[in-house]
C-alpha cells in the first residue's frame, strides 16, 4: 500500500491480485447475489484507488479494505430493500459449492446439498450477525478491528458472533437430523 | 480461571486471539470442566462446518479489476488542476509572477498619496524643479502617475491629488481586473483528458441510470456534468441524490457550489471544478468520487452505515 501511495500502479495490481478473491467472497456472502457482489468488489477497489491517501497505516489494509466493502454491501442491501430485488435466496440463483467428488455421484449430490444449506444458513443470519461472522470468518479481521470498523464495542462484536455461531450450530443439528432421515 | 471467564473468552480462544498465558489457563479449565468443554467443542465444530468454500472471482470481474490501475488511477475531474495553474508551477512562471507583483506594487506605491501627495513635498518639489528646468518644447516624458498625467493635462493640483487618493484607496482594482473571467464568447479550450473521459463515460452512465437507477452512477455522472459545465443536468442528478442517505450531504454541498443559472455558468466560462473535498470526503474508511473506470464508477464517499438493514 505504501508503494501504491507513492504512485506505483504495479503495487496496486499486486493489491488487487492479493485481495480480489477475499473481497469478492465476502461481498458474495454479504449481498447474496453474484452480480451485485461483482459490482461491490469493483466499486471497492475503485474506492481504494481513489481514497488511498486516507489510508493511514494505523489499521491493517485488510481491515480498511473490508470496511469499504462492507459499507458498499450495506448500500447494495439498502437499494435492494427499496426495490424488492431478486436475490440469491431465490431458486436458481444459488451457486453450487465447489466440492464435487465425481467418483461418487450420490455423495457429491449430498455434499452439494449440505454445502448449499450451510450457505443458506449463513445467509439467513441477521445482517448484524452476518457481517460480523463474515468479517471474522471470510475476511479474517480480528474482533478488535471489527469493533473499530463498525464503531461498536468489542464485546458487542463477540456477542453477535456468539449468537451467530449458536444459531448456525442449531441449523447444523437440524441439518444433521434431516440428513439422517434422508439416509434412512 | 472460572467458568464465567472461560465463557467470556470463548470466542477469543476459538479464533486464537487469546494471549498464550490466558490460552493455557483456558485450556486448563476445559480439561477439568465438562460443561465448558462441551460448549467450546460445540462452537468449534460449528466453526469447522461453516468454513465457506472460496469462490473463484468471475473472469469478467477479474478483467475489470486488472484494468483498474489504468482507469481508476487517472486523476479525477475534481482533482485535475487547470492548465493555467499547472503552467504557474513552472519556475519561470513563478519568477514572472513575482516580477509582476513587485512591478505592480511599485506602480501602486508611486500613485499612493504617501508618495504623491502632500506627504512627499520633497519629491513634488523635486519634480516641479525638474519641470521648470526643462526647456520649452523639449521632450516630454510619458506621464507615469495620475499626478503627472493631470499636470500634463493642466489639471489643478487638488484634482490630481484626489484622483491619486482614489486610486490608492482601491489598490486591489488592477488585480480584480486580472481575475475577471473571460467572456463567454471566448473560443472554447480543448477539453482536458479528464473532461474527455467524463464525456466518454456519460452515455454509459446515463444508460446505467436508466436501467437500474444506480446511485453511484448518478453520482459519477453528476460530478462529470458539473466538471464539464453542464450544470442543469448535474443539478437534476444531485437533487435526486439528496434522497440517498449515502450521498445526501455531498450532493447538498455540490448543489450549493453549482452556479444558480445558465448565465452564472457562462460567466464562469464553462468548467467549474468541484473540489474533491467538496464532493464528499470518504466515509470513515471509504468513499470518494472519481473518474469512473471502464465499466463502473467510483461514487464519492460512502458514509458508514450502521443501521441494520431489513430485507
Amino acid at each position: 500500500m505504501r508503494e501504491y501511495q507513492q504512485g506505483s500502479k504495479a503495487a496496486f495490481r499486486e493489491l488487487v491480485a492479493r485481495h480480489q478473491r477475499g473481497l469478492y467472497n465476502f461481498a458474495l456472502r454479504f449481498v447474496r447475489d453474484g452480480a451485485a457482489a461483482e459490482d461491490v468488489t469493483q466499486d471497492a477497489f475503485v474506492r481504494i484507488a481513489k481514497n488511498f491517501q486516507e489510508y493511514s497505516h494505523q489499521a491493517r489494509f485488510t481491515t480498511w479494505a473490508y470496511t469499504i466493502t462492507r459499507n458498499l454491501c450495506i448500500d447494495q442491501l439498502r437499494k435492494r430493500s427499496h426495490r424488492n430485488h431478486t436475490s440469491i435466496d431465490e431458486p436458481g440463483h444459488a451457486e453450487a459449492p465447489d466440492a464435487s467428488p465425481r467418483a461418487h455421484p450420490e455423495r457429491a449430490a449430498q455434499a452439494e446439498l449440505t454445502g448449499r444449506r450451510i450457505e443458506e444458513a449463513v445467509q439467513a443470519l441477521p445482517v448484524e450477525q452476518r457481517e460480523v461472522f463474515l468479517l471474522r470468518e471470510v475476511a479474517g479481521v480480528p474482533f478488535k478491528e471489527i469493533a473499530e470498523s463498525l464503531g461498536i464495542p468489542e464485546n458487542t462484536v463477540k456477542s453477535r458472533m456468539r449468537y451467530a455461531l449458536e444459531r448456525l450450530q442449531k441449523d447444523l443439528q437440524e441439518l444433521a437430523e434431516l440428513a439422517g432421515e434422508e439416509s434412512r | 480461571m472460572i467458568c464465567a471467564d472461560v465463557d467470556a473468552n470463548m470466542l477469543a480462544r476459538l479464533y486464537d486471539e487469546l494471549p498464550a498465558s490466558e490460552a493455557a489457563a483456558f485450556d486448563g479449565h476445559l480439561a477439568s470442566c465438562e460443561t465448558c468443554a462441551k460448549a467450546f467443542t460445540g462452537l468449534s465444530e460449528t466453526r469447522k462446518r461453516f468454513q465457506l468454500p472460496a469462490r473463484e472471482v468471475p473472469a469478467a470481474l477479474a478483467q475489470a479489476l486488472a484494468a483498474l490501475p489504468e482507469t481508476a488511477l487517472e486523476p479525477s475531474p475534481a482533482t485535475v488542476r487547470p492548465l493555467w495553474l499547472r503552467a504557474l508551477s513552472h519556475p519561470l512562471a513563478i519568477a514572472a509572477s513575482v516580477a509582476l507583483v513587485v512591478g505592480s506594487t511599485v506602480n501602486l506605491l508611486r500613485v499612493s498619496p504617501l508618495f504623491t501627495g502632500e506627504n512627499r513635498p520633497s519629491i513634488r518639489a523635486e519634480r516641479a524643479q525638474e519641470a521648470s528646468a526643462r526647456p520649452q518644447g523639449a521632450f516630454e516624458p510619458q506621464a507615469e502617475s495620475p499626478d503627472e498625467t493631470a499636470r500634463a493635462k493642466g489639471e489643478p493640483e487638488e484634482a490630481s491629488a484626489a484622483r491619486a487618493r482614489q486610486l490608492a484607496e482601491s489598490p486591489a482594482q488592477p488585480q480584480r481586473e486580472l481575475a475577471t473571467p473571460k467572456p463567454a464568447s471566448a473560443p472554447p479550450q480543448a477539453p482536458s483528458k479528464a473532461e474527455q473521459t467524463c464525456r466518454d463515460q456519460l452515455a454509459s452512465l446515463e444508460g446505467e441510470i436508466r436501467r437500474s437507477g444506480s446511485v453511484s452512477a448518478k453520482r459519477t455522472a453528476a460530478d462529470c456534468y458539473a466538471s464539464i459545465g453542464q450544470f442543469d443536468r448535474a443539478k437534476t442528478l444531485y437533487t435526486e441524490l439528496l434522497a440517498s442517505p449515502e450521498h445526501q450531504s455531498a450532493a447538498s454541498e455540490a448543489l450549493h457550489r453549482l452556479p444558480e443559472t445558465r448565465a452564472d455558468a457562462a460567466a464562469g466560462s464553462g468548467a467549474t471544478t468541484l473540489s474533491k473535498k467538496s464532493m464528499g470526503g470518504a466515509a470513515r474508511a471509504a468513499p470518494a468520487p472519481a473518474t469512473a473506470p471502464a465499466a463502473k464508477s467510483a461514487p464519492a464517499e460512502a458514509k458508514e452505515s450502521k443501521a441494520p438493514v431489513g430485507y
